[in-house]
C-alpha cells in the first residue's frame, strides 16, 4: 500500500482541550500545524437539534459513532467503569458542561503538604499567567467581588464576563448551605454571558451535553479552532485515527500513522509530533507504538506509560422538593461549594472534593426513563419528580495508584482492528473512605435545603468524565513520562498535550487546567524552535 | 452468529409459535406504509395504553396530538430498526399466546384489568432475571428461556423493557405531556429568559 507522507512543523493528535489550542498557539506562533482527528466535524446550528420536539432522542444520539466498535474499551478487575468521551473536531469539550475552575496552590504541592501521592514539579504561580490567557480566550464567566469563591486560589485579572445567575434549583440548595455554614458560589464556566469574540451569550437552554446549538458554549471547536485556521497554517483533518508514531534510527519520533475517513492508512511526518488523545487514548497510541527502540511503547522507558490512571470520584444524588424548581432553565450546572477542597485533619484520608449543583437530565423524558415501572402509577411518580427534583454531585480527589492503569487489551479489537484501551480503575482505602464522607454531605446538603425525598445517592465509576495521569510530569526519568514543559523524557520531539500529564487530579473540572498546560506547552515549542532546537 | 443459533434453537422448540410467525411475516405487505400487521397493531395498542394510560384527568399515550396515533409511531419506530423488528414480531406474538393460554382468548380481547396482570407478571418475571448476570444465572436463563418458548413468555419478557422505553419515548416527546407537565421546552432557539416565568 502507498502511503502519502506529508510534513508539517508539528503533528498533533486530538483535537481537544490540550490539541486544539496547541494547534492554534503554534499557528499563530508561525508553525505549520496538522492535526489529527480520530471523530467528525460538527456543525452546531445542523448537528445539534436541541430545537425539536424529540431533542431528547435525537440530539442524545449525534456523538455516538457510526461504528460502535471506534470505542470500544474494556474494563481490568472486577470493578464496572463508564468511559465516557466525545470523538469530534473539539473533543470532549463539545459536550462538557464547560465548568472551568482553576486548580488550587495545594494541588500542585499535594506531597509536601498532605504527606500522599507526589508533587508536581511546577506550581500554581507558573500556571497562573495561562489560566489567565485561556479565560479570556473562551470568554469565561465567574463571581468576583462579593459573590467571589473564598477558595479560590490568588488570580491576576477578573474573570472575563459576568457570573450566570442562580436558578430557583441553586437557590433552595444554598439555602441548605447557608444553614450548615457552607458556601455556595457561582462556578466559573466556560459560557460567556455577553456577546465574546463573535459568539453570542448565553441563552439558559440548558442543553450544553447535547452539544451547544448557538456556538455560546466555549467548546474547542468554535474557539481555537476557528482561529487556529484562520492563521492559514493549519489543517485539521477529522476522522483520521492515528495508530502508530514512528521513530527514527535517532531516537526522534519521525511521523504519525493513520487510517484516513476511508480507512487508508496514510503516515504524516513532522518535527516534533503532539500527542493529545486524552489520558486513555494517548497512553493506548503511546503503547501501540513499539519500536526496536521502544519495546514497551514509546517514551515508556520508566514503565510508567499508562499507569496512574485517576479520575474524580463522581457521587450523584438527587432531592425531591415540595416546590416547583424548573430545574432545565439555565445551564446544566448551579455553582460549587469547596469547603471541603482541602484535607480535614480530622478526617481519615487526605484530601478533598467539590460539591456543584447538577441540573441535568431532567427533562420529561429522561425523568420518565429515571424512574422505574409503568402505567398510572409510573406517570403519578413522574409528576410528583418532574420539575421538583434538585440534584449535586461532586468531583472528589482520587489519589493516583500504580495499579490504576491503561493496558491494551489482548484480545478485543476496535473498527480498526486496533487493541482496544483496557481500564482498570480501583478505589484505594483513601478513596473509599473519602466516598463514604462525600455520600454522607451530599445527604445532609439535600436535607438541609427542605428535600422531602432522597431518590439517589450513588457512586458512578468512570461518571466523571475526568481522566487523568497515565504520562505523569516530573523531574525524574525514572519515576515520570514527561518534564515539567510536558516533553518526554525519552524522545526529544515528542510532546504530550492533554490530562495525561496530571501528576494528581485535584479536585476541580480539569479542562481549564489541561488548555493552561498545554498554551505553556506551545509557548516552551515555539521558543524551542526559535531557538533552532527542531 | 451465538444469538442465531440460540433464536434457531428456539424456533425448534416451539414450532406452533414459530409457524405462526412466518404466516404474520408473509403477510406483510411490501411497500406497505405499516409495519405491524393488523394483529400486531391490536396488541401493540393495548400494550400502549396501559404503559402510558390516561385517566385522573391526566392524558395518556392515546391522547397524543391528532392525526398521530401512538401505534402508527410506535411502527414507524420499529420500522427503522432490524433489531426491534425482530423482538416485536416476536412479542407481541408471545403476548396474544400467553393470553390464549392463561386466559383463553388474545391480548388485545382481555379486559384492561387482564391486560395489566398479563404485562405485570412478565414484568415481574423480567425484573427478577435482571437482577444478577453470575454465570451459572445466565445458564439458567438459557435453560429457562427453552423451557418457557412454548408458552411464549421469553418473547414477551424480552419486548418488556423495549416497549415500555418506546411509549415512554412517543409519550414524554409528545406535546400532549409537555402540557400536562407544564414543560416549556424545546429549549433551543429560544433558551430561558426567567428562571421563574413560562415563556
Amino acid at each position: 500500500m502507498t502511503k502519502l507522507v506529508q510534513n508539517a512543523d508539528v503533528v498533533v493528535v486530538g483535537s481537544g482541550a490540550g490539541g486544539g489550542v496547541i494547534a492554534k498557539e503554534l499557528a499563530e506562533a508561525g508553525l505549520q500545524v496538522i492535526v489529527l482527528e480520530a471523530g467528525r466535524r460538527f456543525d452546531p446550528y445542523k448537528d445539534y437539534p436541541t430545537n425539536t420536539q424529540d431533542f431528547e432522542v435525537r440530539a442524545g444520539n449525534v456523538f455516538a459513532p457510526k461504528d460502535w466498535r471506534r470505542d470500544r474499551y474494556t474494563t481490568g478487575g472486577p470493578n464496572p467503569f463508564s468511559y465516557n468521551r466525545v470523538k469530534g473536531v473539539g473533543g470532549s469539550t463539545l459536550c462538557y458542561h464547560a465548568m472551568a475552575p482553576r486548580l488550587h496552590e495545594s494541588d500542585f504541592r499535594v506531597r509536601t503538604q498532605d504527606g500522599v501521592a507526589d508533587d508536581w514539579p511546577i506550581t500554581y504561580a507558573d500556571l497562573e499567567p495561562y489560566y489567565t490567557r485561556v479565560e479570556y480566550e473562551l470568554g469565561v464567566s465567574g463571581p468576583d467581588g462579593d459573590g467571589a469563591n473564598p477558595f479560590d486560589p490568588p488570580r491576576s485579572k477578573p474573570y472575563p464576563t459576568m457570573p450566570h445567575g442562580f436558578n430557583l434549583v441553586s437557590n433552595v440548595i444554598r439555602r441548605g448551605a447557608k444553614k450548615l455554614g457552607l458556601h455556595l458560589v457561582r462556578e466559573p464556566l466556560a459560557i460567556p454571558t455577553m456577546d465574546w469574540n463573535g459568539r453570542p451569550a448565553c441563552k439558559n437552554a440548558g442543553t450544553c451535553r447535547l452539544g451547544c446549538r448557538i456556538a455560546s458554549k466555549s467548546s474547542i471547536d468554535v474557539t481555537y479552532i476557528p482561529k487556529a485556521e484562520r492563521t492559514g497554517r493549519v489543517s485539521i483533518r477529522s476522522e483520521c485515527m492515528a495508530r502508530e508514531i514512528v521513530v527514527a534510527p535517532d531516537g526522534r519520533a519521525r511521523s504519525v500513522v493513520y487510517f484516513d475517513p476511508d480507512g487508508k492508512e496514510q503516515e504524516v511526518s513532522g518535527r516534533i509530533i503532539v500527542v493529545a488523545g486524552n489520558a486513555v487514548e494517548t497512553a493506548r497510541l503511546l503503547l501501540l507504538s513499539t519500536s526496536r527502540l521502544f519495546p514497551n511503547g514509546l517514551a515508556n522507558s520508566s514503565g510508567l506509560v499508562g499507569k496512574y490512571f485517576m479520575e474524580h470520584l463522581s457521587i450523584f444524588s438527587h432531592g425531591i422538593f415540595s416546590e416547583r424548581l424548573d430545574s432545565w432553565r439555565g445551564v446544566p450546572t448551579g455553582g460549587i461549594i469547596q469547603d471541603f477542597y482541602e484535607t480535614n485533619p480530622r478526617h481519615s484520608f487526605a484530601r478533598g472534593w467539590t460539591i456543584s449543583v447538577e441540573n441535568e437530565p431532567q427533562w420529561p423524558l429522561a425523568t420518565a426513563m429515571s424512574i422505574p415501572g409503568w402505567g398510572a402509577r409510573h406517570k403519578v411518580r413522574v409528576r410528583e419528580c418532574f420539575g421538583h427534583m434538585a440534584g449535586l454531585a461532586c468531583d472528589g480527589e482520587q489519589l493516583p495508584d500504580e495499579r490504576n492503569r491503561i493496558t491494551l487489551d489482548p484480545v478485543v479489537k476496535d473498527s480498526y482492528g486496533l487493541p482496544v484501551p483496557r481500564i482498570t480503575n480501583a478505589h484505594v482505602p483513601n478513596d473509599l473512605e473519602m466516598i463514604k464522607k462525600i455520600s454522607s454531605k451530599l445527604r445532609e446538603i439535600l436535607e438541609a435545603s427542605g428535600a422531602k425525598e432522597i431518590v439517589v445517592n450513588k457512586l458512578v465509576a468512570g461518571g466523571s468524565s475526568h481522566y487523568l495521569g497515565t504520562c505523569r510530569m516530573g523531574g525524574d526519568p525514572e519515576t515520570s513520562v514527561v518534564d515539567p514543559m510536558c516533553r518526554t523524557h525519552d524522545v526529544p520531539n515528542l510532546f504530550i498535550g492533554d490530562g495525561s500529564v496530571f501528576v494528581t487530579g485535584g479536585a476541580a473540572n480539569p479542562a481549564l487546567t489541561i488548555s493552561a498546560l498545554a498554551t505553556r506547552t506551545a509557548e516552551g515549542i515555539a521558543e524551542a524552535f526559535k531557538r533552532g532546537e527542531f | 452468529m451465538l444469538r442465531r443459533l440460540f433464536d434457531k434453537c428456539l424456533e425448534l422448540a416451539s414450532p406452533g409459535f414459530s409457524r405462526e410467525l412466518r404466516r404474520r411475516n408473509a403477510s406483510r405487505a411490501a411497500g406497505s406504509s405499516q409495519w405491524f400487521t393488523v394483529q400486531e397493531a391490536a396488541v401493540a395498542w393495548a400494550l400502549a395504553r396501559i404503559i402510558v394510560p390516561n385517566g385522573d384527568g391526566a392524558p395518556g399515550i392515546e391522547n397524543i396530538s391528532p392525526g398521530q396515533s401512538a401505534v402508527a409511531l410506535l411502527d414507524k419506530i420499529v420500522a427503522e430498526d432490524l433489531d426491534r423488528q425482530q423482538r416485536y414480531s416476536h412479542g407481541l406474538l408471545a403476548f396474544d399466546r400467553l393470553a390464549l393460554s392463561t386466559r383463553g382468548r388474545g391480548f388485545a380481547d382481555l379486559s384492561t384489568e387482564g391486560q395489566i396482570d398479563l404485562f405485570r407478571a412478565v414484568q415481574e418475571r423480567h425484573d427478577s432475571r435482571a437482577v444478577g448476570a453470575a454465570s451459572n444465572t445466565k445458564m439458567r436463563r438459557v435453560f429457562d428461556a427453552f423451557i418457557y418458548a412454548r408458552k411464549g413468555i421469553f418473547h414477551a419478557e424480552r419486548l418488556y423493557p423495549v416497549i415500555r422505553n418506546d411509549c415512554l419515548r412517543i409519550f414524554y416527546t409528545s406535546s400532549v405531556s409537555w402540557t400536562w407537565l407544564q414543560y416549556d421546552g424545546p429549549p433551543m432557539d429560544d433558551g430561558y429568559c426567567s428562571f421563574t416565568r413560562p415563556r
